[in-house]
C-alpha cells in the first residue's frame, strides 16, 4: 500500500508538471494574436470585455444604495441613470449567463453590508437550466479576485475549471485579449437590436432543480445575514416567449418555499400587460433600451409605492 | 451516474478503499449498495425493475437446477426468458410495435382509433443487464453453471456497477465465483487497472466526445448539408462510437479489476479486422458471442445446410440490430452485417471453386486492401445505425454518392465549427484523432498489459501525457455513452 501511494503520488507530480508545460505552451503559441489554447481546450473565454471591466470598476469600499446580480438579464435590464433620476446609487454585477451558483460566489466576495443596502437578485425561470460553463468561464478569467475564482471553480464540481483557473493564472499580467468595453456604465450595457417575429423561440420550460435551489437558500441567506435588503425581481418577456403559466407556477412554488420566511418582496413582471409588445425587446429573451427605460420606471415607482425601497432627495 | 462525471471520481476511491477496508463478509453488502446507488443515479424508480428481473432469475435458477424433468425445465426456462423479454417489450419495444401497428392500421383501415403510446423514459442499459440475467438462467439450464443460492451474489452479479449499464455482459461461471473470493490488494492489479480506467477516459472524453458535437451538428436535418459534410461525419461517427463504446468498457473492465475482478475483454482494435467475420471477433465481444452462444448455436450455427446456415447468420444479426434499439434504422444496420456475413461465405465459397489468384491473405498489401475494405463496409452500416430515420440514412447516401466535392472540404470544416476563425479548433481535433487512430493499436496492447514497458520513466511519462491531456483537452459536460440508451 505504501509504495502505490507514493508511485501514485509521484504519478501526480509528473502529470502535473505535464500539464503546466503542455497548457503553457498552448497559452504561448499564438495564432492571429490568439493563444492555442481557446482553440484546442473546451469553453474557455477570453479576458477582457463587460465582466472584466465591471469588477475594475467596482469599488468594494463604496456605499452603494443597490447591486444588481443575475444574468443578461440583469446586466441589460437595469440603467444606473434612470436610477440616478431616483436619487439611487446602483451598480450591476450581473454576468454572462450567471447562474444562481456564480451569484452566490459573487455576493460573498463583493457584497457586504458595509458597501451595500440593497440587493436585486434578477431571477427568472430558465436560469434554472441555464449552462454554468459560459457563466464558470467568464468569471473566472473576469473577475478581479483570484480566491473568488477559485471559489468559483472548486463550487462548480466542474473537471473544465481546472484549465479555467489555470488559464487565469498564466495570463494574469497579460492585457486583457478583449477590449471591447464600450457603452458599459457601472455594470450596465444595453441591448441596442430590436426583436423581429417570428424570432427564434427559446426553451420555455422549467424543471426544479435541487442543486441551484440549494445555491439559491444559500445566497438568500447569506444576504440576509449580512443584514442586506434583498428583492428579487423578473423583467417582462414578449407575450409569444413566456412561459406556460402552469410551468412558471412550479417555478414561483419552488423560490417560494425558500423566501418565505424571509418575507422578501418578488416583482414577477413577467407577464406585465403594459409590456407585451415586441417595441420593448432586443430579441426573446432581453429588453432593448425603451423596454429597459419602462420597466426600470414601472419598478422602482412600485418598490417606492410598497415602501421597499425609500424615496430619496434626487 | 456517469464515468465520466465529477461524482464518479469521488464515488470510485470510496467504494475502492472502503471495500479493502472491510472484512469479506461485508464486502458484497457494500457492492450491492454501491451498485443501487450508482443505477439511482439515474432514474431512481427503475431500480425496481431491475429487482423484478433479478428475482424472477433468482427463482428460476434454483428450480431449473433442482428439477431433473426435461418437460419442467423447459417450462422454467421459457417463464425466465418471458418475464425478461417481456421487460424489454414494455420498456423499450412497445412504443415501436405500437408506432408500426398504428401506420399499418391507419393505412388499412379508414376509422381507425390510433392506440395509445406509453409515456416513459427507457431505462438505462435495459438490454445489458436483462441479457446478463439470461444467460444465467441459460447456463444453469444447460447444465454449465450451479444455481446461485446466496440472493445478494445473484444480484451482485446483474448489479455489479461497472459493468451495469453498458457491459461487459458477463457469463456466470467468469464472474459469480469472483464474489465468493477473496480478493487483496495487489500493487501491480491496482495500477493496471488505473491505466485501463486512465486509456478509457481518454478514448471517451478527447476523442468521441469531442467528435461527437460534430457529428450531431451533420445529422441533425441531414437534407441540408453537403456529401462532404455528411461523408466527414460519418468517419467521425465511426471513430466515435468505437472511442466511446471502448472507451466505456476499459473503465469498466479497469474499475473491476482494480478491486481484483476480471471481467471479459469487450473490443480488440475491431478496424483493424481484414473481414467482417473477424470484425464480430472484435468489435463487443461479450455481445457476439453472447448471440452466438444462446441464439445462433441453438438455431443450429453451422452445422446445418448451407442455405440454413446463411439464414441463421442473417436471423441472428437482425436480432442483434433490433437489441440495439426500436427503430428500424438499428434493424438494418443488423440486417447489414449479416448480409456481408453471407457474402463472406459466398466469396469463400467462389475463392476455392474457381481457385481465383491474389486472394493469400499473408500479402501485405491485400491485407491492407481487406482491413480498407472491411473498415468501410462498417462505415457505410454505421450511417443506418447513426442516423435519425432510415429516410435520413438515404438522403445522407444521396448526398454522398451524388453530391460529393473535393473543393467542400474547407467549407464543412468551417461549418462544423461555425466560423472560419475557429478553424484552428478541428484541426487541432483532427490531429488528436489521426494521432490516436496511430498509436491506438499499441497503446491499447500497453493498458493490457500484452506489450510490456520495462522502463519505469516512460510508463510514468507515457500516463502523465494520457492524464493531463484528459484534463486539457478532454470535453466535460453532461454526455452520456452512446451504449447507455441500449
Amino acid at each position: 500500500m505504501k509504495v502505490f501511494l507514493k508511485k501514485l503520488l509521484l504519478f501526480a507530480f509528473s502529470a502535473f508538471a505535464i500539464y503546466i508545460l503542455l497548457l503553457g505552451t498552448l497559452y504561448f503559441i499564438r495564432i492571429g494574436n490568439v493563444p492555442m489554447i481557446f482553440r484546442t481546450t473546451q469553453g474557455n473565454v477570453f479576458k477582457g470585455g463587460l465582466t472584466y471591466k465591471k469588477f475594475q470598476d467596482f469599488d468594494k469600499n463604496k456605499k452603494y444604495d443597490i447591486i444588481v446580480l443575475g444574468s443578461s438579464h440583469a446586466y441589460r435590464g437595469y440603467d444606473p441613470q434612470i436610477f440616478d433620476s431616483y436619487g439611487y446609487d446602483i451598480y450591476n454585477l450581473g454576468s454572462s449567463a450567471q447562474g444562481i451558483l456564480a451569484s452566490y460566489i459573487i455576493a460573498r466576495h463583493f457584497i457586504k453590508k458595509e458597501n451595500c443596502n440593497t440587493v436585486i437578485i434578477d431571477l427568472y425561470d430558465r436560469i434554472f437550466k441555464i449552462n454554468s460553463i459560459e457563466s464558470l468561464s467568464d468569471i473566472t478569467q473576469n473577475v478581479s479576485s483570484d480566491k473568488a475564482a477559485l471559489d468559483l471553480c472548486l463550487h462548480s464540481k466542474d473537471l473544465r475549471a481546472i484549465n479555467m483557473i489555470t488559464l487565469r493564472m498564466f495570463n494574469k499580467m497579460d492585457p486583457p485579449l478583449n477590449k471591447d468595453t464600450s457603452d458599459i456604465d457601472r455594470g450596465f450595457q444595453a441591448s441596442k437590436s430590436q426583436l423581429i417575429l417570428p424570432g427564434v423561440p427559446k426553451d420555455v420550460d422549467y424543471v426544479t432543480n435541487e442543486k441551484t435551489l440549494a445555491y439559491f437558500a444559500k445566497l438568500i441567506h447569506y444576504l440576509h445575514h449580512e443584514g442586506l435588503q434583498v428583492i428579487l425581481a423578473e423583467h417582462p418577456l414578449p407575450a409569444v416567449y413566456t412561459i406556460p403559466d402552469f410551468k412558471h407556477e412550479a417555478f414561483i412554488r419552488d423560490i417560494r418555499k425558500i423566501t418565505d420566511q424571509y418575507q422578501i418582496p418578488w416583482y414577477d413582471l413577467m407577464k406585465d400587460s403594459t409590456m407585451s409588445g415586441i417595441q420593448y425587446y432586443a430579441d426573446e429573451n432581453h429588453l432593448n433600451y425603451r423596454g429597459v427605460i419602462k420597466y426600470n420606471h414601472k419598478l422602482i415607482g412600485l418598490m417606492q409605492q410598497e415602501g421597499i425601497l425609500k424615496k430619496k432627495n434626487k | 451516474m456517469l464515468f465520466n462525471s465529477f461524482d464518479f471520481i469521488l464515488f470510485f476511491p470510496v467504494v475502492t478503499i472502503l471495500f479493502f477496508l472491510l472484512p469479506q463478509r461485508f464486502r458484497w453488502p457494500l457492492l450491492l449498495t454501491a451498485s443501487c446507488f450508482f443505477y439511482m443515479y439515474f432514474i431512481p424508480v427503475y431500480i425496481l425493475i431491475l429487482f423484478f428481473t433479478i428475482i424472477i432469475d433468482y427463482i428460476a435458477g434454483i428450480y431449473l437446477e433442482d428439477t431433473h424433468d426435461a418437460k419442467r425445465k423447459k417450462l422454467y426456462l421459457a417463464f425466465s426468458i418471458v418475464a425478461n423479454v417481456g421487460v424489454l417489450a414494455v420498456f423499450k419495444y412497445y412504443n415501436f410495435f405500437l408506432d408500426n401497428l398504428n401506420a399499418a392500421s391507419m393505412a388499412s383501415f379508414e376509422h381507425f382509433l390510433p392506440l395509445r403510446y406509453l409515456s416513459i423514459a427507457l431505462p438505462i442499459g435495459l438490454s445489458f443487464h436483462t441479457f446478463q440475467a439470461m444467460s444465467y438462467t441459460f447456463e444453469v439450464y444447460y447444465g454449465r453453471q450451479k444455481a446461485e443460492r446466496h440472493f445478494g451474489i445473484y444480484a451482485l452479479y446483474v448489479m455489479f456497477y461497472p459493468q451495469l449499464v453498458a457491459g461487459p455482459i458477463e457469463r456466470p461461471q467468469n464472474i459469480l465465483h469472483q464474489f465468493h473470493e477473496k480478493q487483496y490488494f495487489d500493487y501491480a492489479r491496482v495500477r493496471d487497472g488505473l491505466s485501463m480506467m486512465l486509456w478509457g477516459l481518454f478514448k471517451k472524453v478527447v476523442i468521441a466526445d469531442n467528435l461527437a458535437g460534430y457529428v450531431n451538428l451533420a445529422y441533425h436535418n441531414p437534407e441540408d448539408k453537403t456529401g462532404m459534410t455528411l461523408l466527414l461525419a460519418s468517419y467521425f461517427f465511426a471513430i466515435q462510437i468505437y472511442c466511446d463504446f471502448s472507451g466505456y468498457s476499459d473503465i469498466a473492465v479497469g474499475a473491476a479489476k482494480v478491486m481484483g475482478f476480471n471481467l471479459m475483454e469487450n473490443f480488440r482494435y475491431p478496424y483493424g479486422a481484414s473481414s467482417i467475420r473477424e470484425f464480430w471477433s472484435r468489435w463487443h465481444i461479450s455481445l457476439s458471442t453472447w448471440f452466438r452462444d444462446y441464439l445462433y448455436i441453438p438455431l443450429g450455427g453451422n452445422r446445418v445446410a448451407k442455405w440454413r446456415w446463411m439464414f441463421n447468420l442473417f436471423f441472428v444479426f437482425m436480432v442483434s440490430g433490433f437489441w440495439h434499439g426500436a427503430n428500424w434504422t438499428y434493424i438494418i444496420w443488423g440486417t447489414l452485417h449479416g448480409f456481408y456475413l453471407v457474402c463472406g461465405i459466398l466469396k469463400d465459397d467462389m475463392v476455392e471453386r474457381f481457385k481465383i489468384p491474389f486472394t493469400e491473405k499473408k500479402s501485405i498489401l491485400i491485407k491492407a486492401f481487406n482491413v480498407l475494405l472491411t473498415f468501410h463496409l462498417a462505415l457505410f452500416a454505421w450511417v443506418f445505425f447513426r442516423a435519425e430515420t432510415v429516410d435520413d440514412a438515404f438522403a445522407i447516401f444521396g448526398k454522398i454518392f451524388s453530391q460529393l466535392h473535393i473543393k467542400d472540404v474547407t467549407n464543412s470544416l468551417v461549418f462544423f465549427v461555425g466560423n472560419p476563425n475557429y478553424l484552428g479548433k478541428i484541426v487541432f481535433h483532427l490531429l488528436l484523432v489521426l494521432s490516436f487512430i496511430a498509436i491506438d493499436p499499441f497503446l491499447d496492447q500497453i493498458v493490457k498489459q500484452k506489450i510490456k514497458i520495462e522502463s519505469t520513466v516512460t510508463k510514468l511519462i507515457l500516463y502523465s501525457v494520457i492524464l493531463a491531456s484528459v484534463i486539457l483537452f478532454g470535453f466535460f459536460g453532461e454526455v452520456q455513452f452512446i451504449y447507455f440508451q441500449f
